[in-house]
């Protein structure tokens, strides 16, 4: 769900549909909030992890009023349909982001799915999870033969060609 | 209103065995509809049931059939405020001048509760002699046209 | 967006309590200040005015229930805000010249308007305010009254020039937000005197609810009134048992748990306060 209308593309539409319904679409989405809490990373549809997004940081936004707040307290039954999941939310999850303003989710693409259809796909995952980062740091491949002699010879044209410009600005 | 019905069933029942006839437009009056019978009626066209405001006899003197339009004198055939149009009433055809209307009109323009008219002769002389209920005080701006309407009147706003 | 509106009127009386809790603090360091200046002076005057404080007190607290106007809020989905931002400047501009006082759906107000076609070139209107709508400069409030057994309405454009004056007669609050439900109650709710004495109120105190629930007219109605989407309580029906269980067939509970639903206006309301307050005082 987006919370503007972006100009001149959706239309005035601010969701997906999703599901059997707006009830179902909910439910389904619930469950998606709920396994992500429980793994801090899954897999899923692009376009539901998409829809998922914003009601699973608004929980977190929830979770850090406090476990005293009542109406933290409904939205996190509701959302999180096994309920062992609310006590990790409040004192695992609500700590890890009380020095953060927002963006507690990273969602990035993979490849589509083979089995069934050709669906785009998406993993999920909340920051500062346990699990080795999706995104590997790139190394430093400065110092390969190969870019070292590209480096070299980039070097030797930008001197071939620096004495000619003097010439073209005397004519 | 289970109390009211039962008390209806037994009159009918009785009163169908004293007459010997069916009471269904009778019973028609009592019952209490839960749906509205016509779509909201807020643009005057033709047959919309009007209120008749005026004291004259003939729009006052109760009737089996409400008093319908049957024209509208313009060219959209939606009447507003200040249109002229054709009234069914009483079986006479009478002309009738629109004074109010459910319609919401221009900003900062009164809407009533029902749509109002007043009988009007083919010359423009209306037929009753005093209007009470309020008139919006838009219609002054084609005063040469009602002004025997506007005479009449007693309350604008 | 029931829910939201509902969130939207609570956050206020939230600040206010804050607020209120906070008050006590201001004058009595007021009051102590200025009995530490007397005894710097030298010698100790005995007799000190009592009342001060309290002028002091009755100053800070009409300062302090602050009422932003609701068309001050902009609708939520715009990303680039400067309509509103362009509307507002002409908004205050008219502010400025124009006393428009607080006022709330359910309050009494009368309306005097400029109208080349009424006797004086001005009407008066008084009626209870039914609706507000709108968002900036085209805000508007619907006013109702019944005339000679005949229900009226006019809709006014709040900062329309051809508003003279806006009084409010008498000022409060109902159950709800909308008071659309009066074309279907019965006549005598929305009847008020054109004559009517404004009622005096003192400037600190709470806006009072009005609790009355209304009775209605039999059935055909212009809403289905009882149906959970308009979620209203100032009605007494009084409709049979299973009409009012099947009308329930329409409640949609999932709808306050759907999180980005929620508008949360009170961080705009804050900006927004501060830009208009230091613009009125200017």
């Amino acid at each position: 769900m987006r919370l503007s209308v972006a100009a001149a593309i959706s239309h005035g539409r601010v969701h997906r549909r999703l599901g059997l319904g707006p009830r179902s679409r909910l439910d389904l989405l619930r469950n998606l909030v709920t396994a992500l809490v429980r793994h801090e990373r899954i897999e899923a549809p692009w376009a539901r992890a998409d829809e998922m997004r914003g009601y699973a940081e608004r929980l977190i936004d929830y979770a850090k009023l406090g476990d005293t707040n009542e109406q933290a307290m409904r939205m996190a039954n509701f959302w999180l349909t096994e309920k062992d999941l609310i006590h990790k939310l409040f004192k695992v999850l609500a700590p890890r982001f009380q020095p953060h303003p927002g963006k507690y989710t990273r969602l990035l693409q993979i490849p589509n799915r083979d089995s069934l259809d050709r669906a785009k796909m998406a993993v999920i995952e909340l920051k500062g999870n346990p699990y080795p980062p999706l995104i590997r740091p790139r190394c430093d491949s400065e110092k390969t033969l190969l870019n070292q002699l590209l480096k070299g010879y980039r070097e030797d044209i930008q001197r071939a060609t620096a004495p000619r410009a003097p010439e073209g600005t005397a004519v | 209103m289970a109390n009211k019905w039962q008390i209806t069933k037994i009159q009918m029942a009785l009163l169908n065995r004293q007459l010997g006839l069916s009471l269904t437009h009778l019973r028609s009056t009592v019952i209490q509809r839960h749906f509205s019978v016509t779509g909201a009626c807020s643009a005057i066209q033709k047959l919309t049931r009007v209120r008749v405001v005026d004291n004259s006899a003939l729009g006052n003197t109760p009737y089996h059939r409400p008093p319908k339009c049957i024209h509208v004198y313009n060219k959209t055939g939606v009447g507003k405020v200040g249109d002229t149009i054709l009234l069914a009433i009483k079986g006479e055809k009478k002309k009738a001048l629109i004074v109010g209307q459910k319609m919401p009109g221009p900003p900062m323009t009164p809407r009533f509760d029902s749509n109002n008219v007043v009988l009007i002769e083919d010359n423009g002389n209306p037929i009753g002699t005093r209007i009470k209920t309020p008139i919006p005080y838009i219609l002054r701006r084609r005063e040469g046209e009602f002004s025997k309407v506007l005479a009449i009147a007693r309350n604008f706003v | 967006m029931a829910a939201a509106c509902g969130r939207l009127w609570e956050r206020p009386a939230a600040a206010l309590a804050g607020l209120a809790a906070a008050r006590p603090a201001a004058p009595r360091r007021c009051f102590s200040f200025s009995g530490y200046r007397s005894y710097s002076d030298g010698e100790p005057e005995k007799f000190k005015p009592p009342p001060k404080p309290v002028i002091i007190d009755k100053q800070k607290q009409s300062v302090e229930r602050r009422f932003l106007s609701p068309e001050f809020i902009p609708p939520r989905g715009r990303t680039n805000p400067l309509k509103f931002y362009i509307e507002r400047k002409d908004m205050i501009q008219r502010r400025k010249v124009f006393n428009i006082p607080e006022f709330y759906v359910g309050s009494i107000l009368a309306v005097t308007t400029a109208d080349p076609y009424a006797n004086g070139k001005a009407s008066r209107f008084v009626g209870i305010c039914i609706q507000r709508g709108g968002k900036g400069l085209g805000a508007t409030f619907v006013l109702r009254n019944v005339i000679e057994d005949q229900g009226v309405e006019i809709c006014y454009e709040l900062y329309n020039p051809r508003i003279q004056e806006i009084k409010v007669l008498k000022l409060e609050k109902r159950l709800d937000d909308n008071l659309m439900y009066l074309r279907d109650a019965l006549p005598e709710y929305s009847t008020f005197d054109m004559n009517m004495k404004p009622e005096s109120r003192l400037d600190h105190e709470e806006i009072p609810v009005n609790k009355l629930q209304v009775r209605m007219k039999p059935k055909p109605w212009s809403k289905r009134w009882e149906r959970p989407k308009y979620n209203i309580k100032g009605i007494k029906f009084e409709l049979p048992e299973e009409k009012m269980k099947e009308a329930q067939k329409w409640n949609k509970p999932w709808l306050e748990f759907d999180m980005l639903r929620e508008y949360d206006t009170s961080k705009i309301e804050e900006k927004i306060w501060k830009e208009v307050n230091e613009e009125l005082k200017k």
